[in-house]
Formats: C-alpha cells, sequence, structure tokens
C-alpha cells in the first residue's frame, strides 16, 4: 500500500493518536522527579556540540586553552548578578546581567545559572504584538515545562524568511544555537538589557532576560519590528 | 562510533535541528524514559541511544513543526527505553507465522474508512498494541520506509513489516465489524415504515 492512498481520515486519526500518546507520556513521566548525571550531560553535549568538552562547566579554561585555534565557538552566558536568594521580582528585574562573550567555534551556549528561579515556567508569556500577515502555526506553551515555544508563519513570504520564533525559558534552561558567521551586540529592550545576534543566514534574534525567565525571539524582520514584539510581552 | 554518527550531521542545517531538539526535547525525554525505565542510569542510555537514532533521521524532521518532531522523538526514546528494559529480560523470540494482508484495501481513501468519524478512528488506534501503531505512524504520518522505522526502533525489517501488516489487518477487522452494524442501522430509517 502506497502512503498516498492512505485515507485522510485515518491519517488524521494517526496523527492524533500520535499527539495524543506524546502527551499521555510526557504527563505520565512528569510523575517522576529526575535529574541527569553530569556525566550524560557531559556526553550529550559531546554529541551534539560536535566538541569533546562539558561546556557549562569547563568552557573558560577550555577557550583559555583552545582560543588560538580556528575552531571557535561564541559561548554567552548570561549570568544574573545577585546571588541573593531573597529577591522581590522587582529586584531581579533591574538586576544587572553580565553578558560574557567568548568566541569560540560556531555554536554558541547560552543559559543561565540561577538555581533558586523557577525551573519551570509557572507563568506563560507570550507577545501581545505580531506583525501583520503572521500567523501562529504551532504552540508548545501548554507542554513545556522549561521551554515554551511558538512559531507564527507569514504565507506572503518566502518560507526560508516566512516564520518567526518566540521561546520564553526557564532562567537555569541552557539554549543553544549555531553562531558561526554570527555578530552580537548589546541592546536594551524597554529596561532589560539583552543580545541581539545578526547570523550570516540574514535573520535577527534577541535574547534577553528579566530576571525570572529568559526570552528569544527570531525572525526575518527590520530591528524596530523585532523590537516592538518584544517589548509586548504579557502573561498570560 | 560516535565518530561515526557525529560525521553524519555535515550540514549546518542539520546542527541547527540537532541543537534545537536537544535544547527542547532532552529533559522531556530523560524523564519519558526514566518513567518506562525507573532507573536512571538505563534512562540515560536510552536518551543517549534515542539521539544516536535521531541524528541518523535529521534531514526528514521539519523541526518547524513542533507537535510531530515531539511525537517522533518521544516514539523514539519510548522504543530505546523499552528495548533497554527487556535486553536482559528477552523471551525467546517466537516464530512468527507471516500474516497476510487481507485488510491493505480498508486503509484507502475510496473505500468505507471514511465513513468513520476521526475520533473513533483514533480511539481504536489507541487500543492497538503501542508498538503496531507506532509503527503505522512512523510509515504513513512521518513518511519513513520499513527500513528506516526498523533502524529507529533497533529491530528488524520484517519485524516491522509483521507490525505493520498486523496493525493493517485488525483496522481493517475493525473497519469491517463496523460497517454492516452500521448498514443496519441505518437501512429502517432511510425507509421509513417498512417493518
Amino acid at each position: 500500500m502506497k502512503e498516498e492512498q492512505l485515507s485522510p481520515n485515518l491519517l488524521e486519526a494517526l496523527s492524533n493518536y500520535a499527539d495524543e500518546s506524546a502527551d499521555i507520556l510526557l504527563a505520565e513521566a512528569e510523575k517522576y522527579e529526575f535529574e541527569p548525571d553530569a556525566s550524560h550531560t557531559e556526553k550529550m553535549q559531546s554529541l551534539v556540540f560536535k566538541e569533546n568538552v562539558p561546556l557549562k562547566k569547563t568552557h573558560y579554561k577550555w577557550f583559555r586553552n583552545n582560543a588560538y585555534k580556528k575552531v571557535a565557538v561564541i559561548i554567552i552566558a548570561f549570568v544574573l548578578a545577585s546571588t541573593c536568594t531573597v529577591m522581590s521580582v522587582e529586584a531581579l528585574r533591574s538586576a544587572v546581567f553580565d553578558f560574557i562573550m567568548s568566541r569560540f567555534t560556531e555554536y554558541t551556549e547560552i543559559y543561565t545559572d540561577a538555581q533558586e528561579y523557577p525551573d519551570t515556567i509557572e507563568t506563560v508569556i507570550v507577545p501581545s504584538y505580531i506583525p501583520e500577515g503572521y500567523q501562529q502555526v504551532d504552540d508548545e506553551s501548554d507542554y513545556l515545562t522549561t521551554f515554551t515555544d511558538i512559531v507564527y508563519y507569514n504565507p506572503n513570504l518566502p518560507d526560508d524568511r516566512a516564520y518567526l520564533h518566540y521561546s520564553q525559558m526557564a532562567i537555569d534552561s541552557g539554549a543553544s544555537i549555531n553562531t558561526k558567521g554570527t555578530e552580537f551586540k548589546d541592546i536594551t529592550i524597554g529596561d532589560l538589557d539583552g543580545l541581539i545576534a545578526y547570523p550570516e543566514q540574514g535573520y535577527i534574534a534577541l535574547y534577553w532576560s528579566d530576571g525570572v525567565y529568559s526570552y528569544y525571539l527570531s525572525a526575518h524582520l527590520e530591528l524596530d519590528e523585532l523590537l516592538k514584539i518584544a517589548e509586548s510581552l504579557e502573561g498570560i | 562510533m560516535l565518530c561515526f554518527y557525529l560525521s553524519m550531521v555535515d550540514t549546518e542545517n542539520d546542527r541547527d535541528k540537532l541543537i534545537t531538539i536537544y535544547n527542547k526535547y532532552h529533559r522531556d525525554m530523560l524523564k519519558i524514559a526514566n518513567s518506562i525505565t525507573k532507573d536512571s542510569e538505563l534512562a540515560q542510555d536510552a536518551v543517549q541511544e534515542a539521539f544516536i537514532r535521531v541524528i541518523n533521521n535529521l534531514q526528514k524532521i521539519n523541526i518547524c513543526d513542533n507537535r510531530k518532531t515531539k511525537s517522533f522523538l518521544f516514539i523514539i526514546v519510548k522504543n530505546c527505553a523499552l528495548t533497554i528494559i527487556n535486553q536482559n529480560n528477552r523471551e525467546k523470540s517466537v516464530d512468527f507465522q507471516e500474516e497476510e494482508a487481507k485488510y491493505a484495501q480498508y486503509m484507502t481513501s475510496d473505500h468505507s474508512v471514511n465513513q468513520f468519524k476521526i475520533h473513533e478512528l483514533t480511539s481504536f488506534i489507541q487500543t492497538m498494541p503501542n508498538d503496531y501503531a507506532d509503527c503505522l505512524v512512523l510509515k504513513h504520518v512521518m513518511g519513513y520506509s520499513s527500513k528506516e522505522i526498523a533502524v529507529l526502533l533497533g529491530t528488524s525489517e520484517s519485524t516491522v513489516s509483521r507490525r505493520l501488516t498486523s496493525a493493517t489487518n485488525m483496522l481493517g477487522e475493525f473497519l469491517e465489524r463496523r460497517v454492516p452494524n452500521e448498514r443496519r442501522t441505518v437501512v429502517p430509517q432511510l425507509t421509513g415504515s417498512i417493518k
């Protein structure tokens, strides 16, 4: 039986089964507390980032030892300036983030290291402004507990320029991007410090944090438009 | 071995996909593997194995399709976890008799399957053995061949073919059972006063 002959109803039923099964699996899995070993994290990072180094723990040392090499990774660490465990949200929002930028190879790891802050997303925050023409095509806000992701699509644009990605991340979850040929600059988003990235693929990406969550926004848009979206975030 | 797999991630696009998958799904995959194995070491092994299998299939993953990507990854990690916990407890394999594909016609668009509501079909699929339904999803929703599914699930191509045939027959039997019932209830309504 060829795939194209499958009944549309059956195809949709199979898709629904796959979605529902995934949700059930995850819901069941959430009942169990689990933190991976450091050795697992190291192995996975080696696998994913192709570099046999535990980035999160030793990247500075690794950088010092390897900075002369052609292969270079950009590692950006959002480091929460305060180590105080009892701070108001307002105080956190005004805390100074040190953006440490080190050029390594082709990849970037972005993470914060603030264990005392929510390790899951308790308040989903989304943009209240999205430019005309974009339609939301995917929303994982309802299921991912450490990383929400919303994808918007503009059917009037070519596919390689049509997507707008927005993510909200728990502050201690890592995020990594390909930064080969990427330029970074500091930027202010509202009253928050952030970073702007100009990857060679032509889109613009923003990274910022309010001290409670980290945010990522990227699209083939003018910077002013992207900032307007970033500044429109509201809790739902 | 690791170097072999890594050498397969040879485009920037694939690398981006892999990093995105890692960032978004690694933690959930660990939770799922742990809930199945009830053993953190085995769970971590399962996730590592799942990522290696995913790396082999990065080209087919559309990272913008979150739901499909999530379903795919969860199927893979679930099967890796099940494979690992079965490894030490594997029953002697049963020599299955080859099953004839009797009901393939029920799956096609021009047959009575379209009389059924999608939720009815979904409900029935949920009652099927997971490995049967997973094979159907991987083949028809995600477009993998039997050979590719065998690699993804860590089994043989003949096992995948057998699961697909059995799944198709189960669906066919379900549809065949239901169709006459539907007709029996529909006919009197259509004929009005006929007793």
